[in-house]
Parts: structure tokens; sequence; C-alpha cells
């Protein structure tokens, strides 16, 4: 048996790598995606006041501060048992619309977008914003960086930080929306939508106007049938902010609806010996191993499961985009990974036309943001879906509010045994007989690129640029080729 | 120019991983040069916030090759860091958000210095500062209030 390494060393991301075994006949017998994880929140957590975890927790990423810092504000409410009122409710609403927005669309014109955009066989050095910017144009560019720009500005201004913002309190928040403020954020959302909607045209234009591009979205190699995961409101209409934990199976019946309180009856992690990530499943199912289908434990959480787990998207325009994308892919639910990137800039519409309901509603300038706690913590356990997936803190703590137990569910942890299905699926789709090129390590890149994957997120050395290194070993590990770019 | 800017990139949380952050706050402290200091964990284009309008930045931050001891100070222009990568599974890095400030036409820094610490990967929240890095913080601080120096010096 032989053994191939691909070692991507990216910045912010940590240090991912695919170890693909060879059989003798130089065909993939098993690849395998490791990622190291961050280590010790618990140990860290443990006596630490619990008001300080949403600003801790925040700080463990720079990449999606806003949603840890969510989760951990409405676990904090659970943890007092405290009701915030509808006024903060509100204004906490809007910055996480707000900040899924800028979140979603760095992704679709950054991150996963190029591969499309720029087209999926494009030479690397291109699949980037700079080659974005080449096919769709300079001002389109311009306008990309201003939106975000606007919208991080707000977020700072409305959640005290932009990267670790300081918003959040357990009962409500710190400040509402001043009515000054108020009527530039109207605007704001305004044109967050129209840029959403623009995003859809781009799309469509682009990616559903090129049929090969349709057929890889379709094709085999990046499809597995799961369950799906996604938080609803009571209409079982996707919401970002609050609601149940909804999973359909993979013939979209509904298989479990619940409150985040009851996660462990539903979820759980399978320690593998290659892996320091811990594989989420569901656990009335169990883990039968990386494998799709009903009988499987294994399901995905982020965009397109979101639009899988919910009957509808909360808001006219996103709702109306997508009955397209569950036509043109066949009917709910779409199994397709790639189709992440579609489902990702219906969110964005949802994301805006929130915003937009919010920007209206003249609670948001209230001044009644906050229900002082009074009660004794015991357990708190908060829930939002983070741009990557559904996002779960749970606190312990004595009776002076120190922690006593803290864990996370990470929003990619809920998709990590499906990224290493699709990995592993990619790898046996295009290698044989022992030819290995860079087609290979594009693909294997697509197909954990649409997750948006979040690993190891909080580290941030350099060297900010991506070295893929590609070593074939023979079965007792000795290199005997290497390739890099 | 510009009142000079170090970019100090790290998490505090997470050992070795601040040492940018932690030589950036020594550098202020002992200047004799007025200086910005802005410390950030944040990556990619959220560095185009910080960079534009500025004339000359110095980044502060951490370094994983393998290639070299932990605690070797390296000192970088952007393009030695590298041409600009393809888009990474999650982020962009420092040579695309310059590409792309380039390509935007953003008012950008005319001096962009790299100065970085080779670390080993920090994987551990809460994890104290290794004595490779601890000894070399010094080494970092004097060469960064070198280099505002050497900028103040040449106008």
């Amino acid at each position: 048996m032989r053994r191939v390494t691909i070692d991507p060393i990216t910045r912010l991301e940590g240090h991912g790598k695919i170890d693909i075994f060879l059989n003798d006949a130089g065909n993939v017998d098993r690849a395998y995606y490791q990622i190291p994880e961050l280590r010790g929140f618990e140990v860290f957590s443990l006596g630490r006041p619990a008001e300080d975890m949403p600003q801790i927790t925040s700080r463990i990423c720079g990449v999606c501060p806003t949603a840890h810092h969510m989760a951990g504000t409405k676990a904090l409410d659970a943890l007092y048992n405290v009701e915030p009122p509808p006024a903060a409710k509100k204004v906490r609403e809007l910055i996480y619309n707000t900040f899924m927005l800028e979140d979603h669309a760095l992704h679709v014109y950054v991150l996963g977008g190029p591969d499309f955009i720029v087209g999926p066989s494009a030479p690397k050095e291109l699949r980037n914003i700079i080659g974005v910017i080449n096919t769709v144009g300079l001002d389109v560019g311009k306008k990309v960086i201003g939106m975000r720009r606007r919208l991080r500005e707000f977020i700072a201004y409305a959640g005290g930080k932009v990267v670790h913002p300081v918003f959040g309190l357990p009962g409500g928040v710190a400040k509402p929306i001043a009515p000054d403020e108020a009527d530039r954020l109207k605007q704001l959302a305004q044109d967050g939508l129209d840029f959403a909607l623009f995003t859809l045209q781009v799309f469509n234009d682009i990616v559903l106007g090129n049929k090969d591009y349709v057929s890889l979205i379709t094709s085999d190699m990046f499809t597995h049938k799961t369950y799906y995961m996604g938080l609803v409101d009571e209409q079982n209409r996707v919401n970002f902010y609050d609601g149940n934990i909804r999973v359909v199976d993979p013939n979209g019946k509904q298989f479990a609806r619940f409150p985040v309180q009851q996660y462990t009856d539903y979820i759980a992690e399978h320690v593998e010996p290659w892996s320091y990530v811990k594989f989420c499943y569901l656990k009335p199912i169990g883990w039968k191993g990386f494998v799709d289908g009903e009988g499987s434990g294994v399901y995905a959480a982020a965009p397109l499961a979101r639009l899988n787990a919910a009957e509808s998207m909360a808001t006219p325009k996103a709702q109306k985009a997508r009955e397209v994308f569950f036509n043109v892919l066949g009917g709910r639910p779409v199994h397709h990974t790639l189709a992440n990137h579609w489902a990702r800039v219906i969110e964005m519409i949802q994301a805006a036309e929130r915003m937009l309901e919010l920007a209206h509603d003249p609670d948001i300038t209230s001044r009644d943001i906050r229900v002082l706690p009074t009660r004794k913590p015991t357990v708190g356990i908060g829930v939002v879906e983070a741009p990557r997936g559904t996002l779960i803190h749970h606190y312990e703590t004595d009776e002076k509010g120190l922690i006593t137990r803290a864990n996370l569910i990470v929003a990619t942890q809920n998709n990590s045994a499906r990224i290493a299905m699709s990995v592993d699926k990619a790898a046996k789709g295009l290698i044989h007989e022992g030819k290995v090129d860079d087609g290979l390590l594009n693909t294997i890149e697509m197909a954990f690129r649409a997750y948006d994957p979040c690993n190891a997120c909080a580290t941030h050395s350099l060297p900010g640029r991506m070295p893929m290194e590609l070593r074939l070993r023979t079965a007792n590990g000795k290199v005997i080729e290497t390739l890099r770019r | 120019m510009t009142r000079p800017l170090i970019l100090a990139l790290g998490n505090d949380l997470i050992g070795d991983d601040a040492a940018g952050l932690l030589a950036a706050r020594e550098v202020q402290r002992h200047s004799a040069n007025p200086v910005d200091v802005v410390e950030t964990a944040a990556g990619g284009f959220a560095l185009l916030d910080h960079l534009e309008h500025r004339t000359h930045v110095l980044i502060l931050d951490t370094i994983v090759t393998g290639a070299r001891p932990a605690g070797t100070l390296v000192e970088m222009t952007p393009e030695e860091l590298g041409s600009v990568p393809g888009s990474s599974p999650h982020t962009a890095g420092l040579p695309e958000t310059i590409a792309l400030a380039h390509r935007l036409e953003i008012p950008f820094p005319s001096v962009i210095t790299i100065l970085a610490l080779e670390i080993a990967p920090a994987m551990t929240i809460g994890a104290p500062l290794s004595p490779e890095i601890a000894q070399a913080l010094p080494s970092m601080a004097h060469r960064a209030r070198a280099i505002i120096d050497s900028w103040y010096a040449s106008g």
C-alpha cells in the first residue's frame, strides 16, 4: 500500500492534512482528512465567571466571533433563567443577520465563489478574488468591498467591537440602536438586500447558465444522502438566531425537532484514532461509520442543510429563490455538497430581508433592553446558526456563577464526518492506478471549501500563502515522490 | 509619512500565537517615536480596514514553517511572503489582501514590513508562552523599534 499526503498549510485555519492510502494497484483504499483542533477550552474555562464566556469564546475565533458571542449570550440567558425583552431580542437578531450577510458575502466572492465564478478548471493562481474581479468587473469588486465595510461598521457601532463584540448580556443587550443610526440602518439594509439579489443574479448568470457547472454540482462525486440539521421557527422556517433544532432524514422527512436543551439526547460525538476531530452523529441512530443513508447517523449542517431541514425561508424574496433552488436541483432535500454555494446566496437574501424588517421596527430604539438576572445560575445552553452550521454553547456553574463545566459543539464539527466522506469520495473518483495530478488537489479542495470549514481557526500564524504538498509514500512510509505548488 | 502603524496579529489566549501582540505592547511602551498599535485576531480582508490610508505599516506576527527553530526572527516584505495564492479553504491571506487593494486602487501603505517569530503550531487555549518564544520576544521588540526609528529618520 502507498500513502499520498496532501498538506495544505494555510493562514487562520490551521494545518489540514489529507492522507490518501493507495492499494497495490494504485487505487485509493481510503482517504483521511486530518485537522488539528484547538485544545484546552474546557480546562481554560473552569473557575471563570460565566459572564466572561461570551467574550472569551468570541476570542477563540477571528472569523465568526459574533456567532460565538451570541451563542454564549443565549447560554447565559438560560443559565440565569432570564427572558430578554422583545427589543433586546430584536437588536440581537438585527446584529446577527448583519453578521450573516457579511460573512456569507465574503465566502461567496472570496473563498468558495472563485471555484465557480472563475471556473473549477481555471488555473489555481486565478481562482481568487482578483480572478473574480477580472471576471465580473472592477465595479463589482468595489461593491463587494464597500458593502462589507458598511456592514462591519454597523456591527462595530451596535456590537461595540467588530472583531470581538461585547453587546450581549444575560437578559438583554448593552444598548439600543440610536434613532439617527436607525435611519442610516434602513438604507444599509436596503442596499444589503439589493446587493444580495445582485449576487443571486451573478450566480444565476455565471453558474447556473453554464451546464458544465450544473453537472459538476450534481455529480455523484459531490453527493451524499445524509440527514440535515438546522434551526427553525414555529412555522419550520429557517431562523439564524433562535428556534428549535430540526433534523430531516435523507428523504426530507422530519426525524426530530427539539429545543437545544435536549441536544445531548440527539447529538453524540465519535472519536477516531487518526483524528483530533470529534465526529458528530445522531445519537438515536448511532455511529455506523463514514457512510450515508437512512441507517447512518451522519448528518450535515450549514446553508444546504438549513434549507433542507426547514419547510421554507422566513422572508419572501429568499423563499422565491429557494423554490427555484429546489426545482432546479430535483426537490427537497438536495444532497449535492456544492449546492451549499447556492444555498449560501439564498441565505444572504434572507439575512438582508430580515435586517430590513428589523430596521423598520421601532422596537430596536426602545430603552427597554434588559431584564437583570436575579436567579441562581445552574445550567445554560444556547444555540445559534453560525454561517458554518449549528453552534451550541453549554455552561454549568456553581451557585456563584463560576464555570464548573463547559462544552461547545462548533459549527464545523457537525459536518466533520460528511467532510471526511467528501474528501474520500473525491479521492476515489480521481486517483486511478496511482495517477495523481493537480486536478485532484483542486477537486478535494472544492469539496471541503463548500462546507466553509472552520477548523482551528484561532491561530494566526503566517505564512499567508497556501503551499500544497502531496507526498507519495510506500507502505513503509518512504517518500517516493513529492509534488508542490 | 503618516504616523507608523504596528499591526499586531495573534490570539492572546493561545500561547505563542500571542507573540506579535506582546512585542507590540513592548514597543509601544518604549518607542522613542510615536506609533499607533492595533491588535487583532482577524485576518484576510479585515486587515484592509487597518491598512487603508496608512503609508508605513509594520506587521508583527508569528510564522509556522517548520523549517527554522522556534524563536527565529524573520523579516520580510509582502513580496517575499509570496505571490497571490489560490483562494484558501477558509480565508484570504495577506498577499491576496494586498493584491486586492492594488486592484481596487485602495489607498494603501507604500511601506509594509513583516516581522514574524517562527513558532511551533499553537493549538492549546490558555497555554503559556514557550521558553523559546519568551526568550525571543525582546529581540523582536528591539528590531521593531529599530524599524520604526529608521522610518522616522528617513522622513
